[in-house]
């Protein structure tokens, strides 16, 4: 492949068995990846969340970026995306998709987790400063560097650092698939995060909520933008897009998902949806500044 | 003639009839990894069939006997369970469910589209290998049915394309689901321990109700044989519960203890779910779960086991690893090389 002439700026891999580090620039970003979590790890963190757990849960996994001089400190951890599952009786604008109501939780894992900063408030001891400017802010639309420039992602810079971070699937009693995914790749001059959530339930719908972070090494004061969308279409909408009728297969795969999803009209699939009533459909983009 | 020649004869041409295969050979050529001709495929389904249509809904077994989980098309594992288990018929197996589900070596993928098909997925030889030791051993190899062998689950799950794909038709998925079909609900080791694939029904009390139910059939919505091959255990419950889902049943304590009461029996042994360990225990060590699919989707890391049944009942949980095979020619190399950055992807 062609690769841009990019000058490559100084960083520092380090590596061991289930995890990997990057230093680069003011940043240090490290992501774990393990084995799914073991019966007391699992029993545990079901008591905190107090609700069955997905099937394959990665509770050791985690992806975390810190920021030296600002000491902002953002994570996507398992035990987080699934404390934004709806524990309790699903209400309207949670995108509750019915069977007969029996446990009351949100049976789906559906999550519009987007991060969060580490470690938590709730977690803090109390008299303890928040981390400077830590507060998103909603981005100026009219602003292009408060947009994701997907023109310089699409170009093939050099990859200095890339993870993929699952961080849990359940296939829903065979029912269909509900996962999330973290992936990040770090360029010479941006780091790029794509948190997907992709659920299918068979005969019913497809739903997917994606939060992308940029964050360019040359802004100044150092930006962050965060945007996140939501979209669902009707099972048989999407099925109808299979190349072939009998093979199933395509939709078990999030990109014949998302490419059916996003080529959809967006007032298919970030309007209607699957009639759920789901409020994270469609797209909105945040920012934040670090102290430089 | 008299008669008794007349029916050696008949014998004869029938046996010809059925074009001779040489299962031995058939069997060799697959631990080789080597897929069997279409037709071949055709007629071993066909002879299968006509096992299985014999078999009751409960076959029962005496022990020693090696319990084997979900596979889930894992070739090169299933050869590493052969490998520490012993080979056919030196040992006796008892699959708890045979199939397929490879969603997830996809999804963890995704960008890859097109391209994951021809990774690693091994179900057809994984399939065929067994089929062809259940004909060959039908006393010394027992296949339980578990909710994977449809027609549904397989079509969703990679194994129609992969039949697809190997023989450019789907008829070699149709032989094998039409087979499912036939297959067994259940096995009793020694009187005393009950195999199943997923677990209890609320309509099933007594074992002689299961030997009721007609199951040469594609796997119902609902009903006891539903039940049978998708309900789990939930140790924090009593009686029967929906599950949270909607579909299929949990069981608890309550639930277990009556039926092993009634049945006379001291233990369920069952497949169906995942763990970390690769098998687990639970109402006081009256049922257990074995999970016989290492690093399952190549990338959970978990451990599998097989269970060996001694005679007096002694159970030993024999826990192993991914093959290390997996590591040459499977989606496992591609799943590494993600893991550790080595084959990154301009996702956007």
């Amino acid at each position: 492949m062609a690769q841009s002439q990019v000058p490559i700026p100084e960083h520092k891999l380090l590596e061991s068995p289930n995890s990997r580090t990057i230093e680069i620039f003011d940043w240090s970003i490290t992501a774990s990846t393990n084995p799914i979590s073991n019966a007391s790890e699992c029993d545990s963190l079901q008591a905190t969340l107090g609700f069955p757990l997905p099937e394959m849960t990665f509770g050791n996994n985690l992806l975390t970026l810190e920021h030296k001089s600002s000491s902002w400190k953002y994570s996507f951890t398992t035990e987080g995306a699934l404390k934004a599952v709806k524990n309790g009786e699903l209400g309207p604008g949670d995108g509750g998709v019915k069977t007969v109501p029996t446990k009351p939780y949100d049976w789906t894992y559906t999550t519009t987790y987007p991060g969060g900063l580490e470690p938590s408030d709730s977690e803090k001891p109390s008299g303890e400063e928040k981390p400077v400017e830590s507060k998103w802010i909603a981005a100026d639309p009219e602003d292009p560097s408060q947009a994701i420039p997907m023109a310089e992602l699409t170009r093939p810079d050099p990859i200095l650092f890339y993870a993929e971070i699952p961080l849990f699937e359940d296939e829903l009693h065979d029912n269909g698939s509900s996962a999330l995914l973290v992936r990040i790749r770090v360029m010479p001059g941006c780091l790029f995060i794509l948190a997907r959530f992709t659920l299918r339930v068979d005969n019913v719908l497809f739903r997917q909520f994606d939060t992308r972070i940029y964050h360019s090494f040359s802004s100044s004061p150092p930006l962050i933008v965060r945007e996140t969308s939501g979209w669902e279409a009707p099972y048989d909408r999407v099925k109808r897009l299979l190349p072939m009728r009998d093979d199933l297969t395509p939709l078990t795969d999030p990109s014949f998902i998302t490419k059916a999803l996003t080529e959809m009209p967006p007032r298919l699939s970030q309007g209607e949806g699957g009639k759920t009533g789901w409020r994270a459909l469609g797209t909105r983009r945040e920012i934040t500044k670090l102290a430089s | 003639m008299n008669k008794q020649m007349m029916n050696q004869a008949l014998r004869v041409i029938k046996g010809r009839a059925m074009a001779p295969f040489d299962l031995d050979a058939c069997i060799a050529q697959l631990l080789r990894k080597q897929l069997l001709h279409e037709a071949l495929l055709r007629e071993i389904c066909e002879k299968t069939k006509e096992v299985l249509m014999r078999e009751s809904n409960v076959v029962h077994v005496n022990a020693p006997v090696t319990v084997v989980g979900d596979i889930h098309g894992q070739f090169y594992d299933l050869i590493e369970i052969f490998r520490i288990g012993g080979y056919a018929p030196n040992t006796n197996y008892l699959f708890l469910g045979m199939v397929f589900k490879q969603s997830r070596v996809i999804s963890g993928i995704d960008f890859r589209a097109g391209d994951y098909v021809d990774r690693g997925l091994f179900s057809v030889e994984t399939i065929s290998l067994l089929t062809c030791l259940k004909l060959r051993y039908p006393d010394r190899v027992q296949l339980i049915r578990g909710n994977h062998e449809s027609r549904a689950v397989t079509q969703t799950y990679g194994f129609y394309s992969e039949c697809v794909r190997k023989y450019n038709s789907s008829h070699v998925w149709t032989y094998f689901t039409d087979m499912f079909d036939f297959l067994t609900l259940s096995v009793v080791i020694d009187n005393q321990i009950f195999c199943v694939h997923g677990g209890l029904s609320p309509s099933i009390h007594s074992i002689d109700q299961i030997k009721v139910v007609d199951r040469f059939r594609e796997i119902p919505h609902e009903g006891p044989m539903a039940d049978l091959v998708w309900s789990d255990p939930d140790p924090e419950k009593e009686d029967f519960a929906i599950s949270p889902r909607g579909a299929g049943y949990t069981f608890g304590a309550g639930v277990v203890h009556k039926f092993l009461q009634q049945n006379q029996m001291s233990h369920i042994l069952r497949a169906h779910q995942l763990c970390m360990e690769g098998y687990s225990s639970l109402f006081d060590k009256h049922l257990s779960t074995v999970w016989s699919a290492p690093n399952y989707c190549y990338r959970c890391g978990n451990s599998a086991s097989i269970l060996e049944v001694g005679p007096g009942g002694s159970m030993y949980f024999n826990v192993f690893e991914a093959a290390p095979e997996n590591e040459k020619d499977g989606p496992q190399q591609q799943a590494q090389q993600n893991a550790s950055g080595r084959l990154p992807e301009y996702f956007l």
